[in-house]
């Protein structure tokens, strides 16, 4: 992931990093932290189980990173663990509201019936199965390109776009049901 | 609902807040430190086991090739004590070394035989 001029792109800090550069190992959780506490976040709904599931999913990935074939796949790769991490997480867990007061996005200025939309809409997301869930979290919010989110999948590149096709097409029919009822 | 109106507001979902991110930081430093720590104790563990029985096995090895090496170089299963030894006397000798009454013996177990 190239950034700029000055930045190192992944690749470099990677080999910086097999090197034994502390420098590069903190500048690449730097770059991620973010990026993997949000996706953690909006699975587990908790700051706290967020940041320990963006943490770990670091560390690991750190650890193993010797298993990384190629260098410059570092985010799918970061991805994936944060990913395994934080559904194995909601898996061993008992059903909780979705995202807790603190991290709801919706703006209290927001038309009510626009707020009761977006809920449903959280609510919609949630009962994706994981697979479909995964794409659209990568996609829609990771803006990852469907090559790395195959990656992340592991899954095919085809694979992806139709999970993410049927993933929308589910989420139209869950929004539907719930104007019904 | 066009897919790119539910694009649309899916984005919207999108939930960033900030955290202390200075703290995650040095937090994961010190997860990555503290992995990195057991692993190098399990590394040690298991080489101090993986010497020890290389140990053990070399002397059970040792102990077997001991064993095999001196059944093989015992004697036949008759004891020490039966052997007769004449210390390569002619036959006239042996039987002036011989009381008379052993040389009875003898001559009754040789007409037995005969």
């Amino acid at each position: 992931m190239a950034n700029d001029d000055s930045e190192p792109d992944d690749q470099e800090l990677v080999a910086r990093f097999r090197g034994g550069d502390r420098a590069a190992f903190d500048r690449l959780a730097r770059r991620y932290q973010r990026p993997i506490y949000w996706l953690a976040l909006r699975y587990v709904g908790n700051d706290a189980d967020a940041k320990d599931v963006a943490q770990r999913a670091l560390v690991q990935a750190f650890v193993k990173v010797g298993q990384l074939r190629e260098a410059a796949s570092f985010r799918s790769w970061v991805y994936r663990v944060a990913a395994n991490l934080a559904l194995n997480l909601v898996r061993d867990r008992k059903p909780q509201s979705l995202l807790a007061d603190d991290v709801a996005v919706a703006s209290t200025r927001e038309p009510l019936v626009e707020e009761e939309a977006q809920r449903r809409l959280r609510a919609a997301v949630a009962r994706l199965p994981p697979q479909q869930r995964l794409v659209v979290e990568l996609r829609i919010y990771e803006e990852l390109p469907f090559a790395e989110v195959a990656q992340v999948a592991e899954c095919s590149e085809d694979s992806a776009k139709v999970n993410f096709h049927h993933a929308l097409k589910r989420l139209r029919l869950l929004m539907n049901e719930e104007n019904e009822s | 609902m066009t897919d790119d109106e539910l694009q649309e507001r899916l984005r919207r979902l999108a939930a960033k807040p900030e955290t202390d991110w200075d703290g995650m930081a040095a937090a994961v430093r010190d997860g990555y430190d503290r992995e990195l720590r057991n692993r190098h104790s399990v590394i040690r563990r298991r080489r101090w086991a993986a010497s020890v029985g290389a140990t053990l096995a070399m002397a059970a090895a040792l102990a077997l090739w001991l064993h095999g090496h001196r059944a093989h170089r015992l004697p036949p299963s008759e004891p020490v004590e039966t052997f007769h030894v004449f210390e390569d006397l002619e036959p006239g000798e042996m039987i002036e070394e011989l009381s008379p009454e052993q040389i009875d013996r003898v001559a009754k177990a040789f007409n037995k035989g005969a």
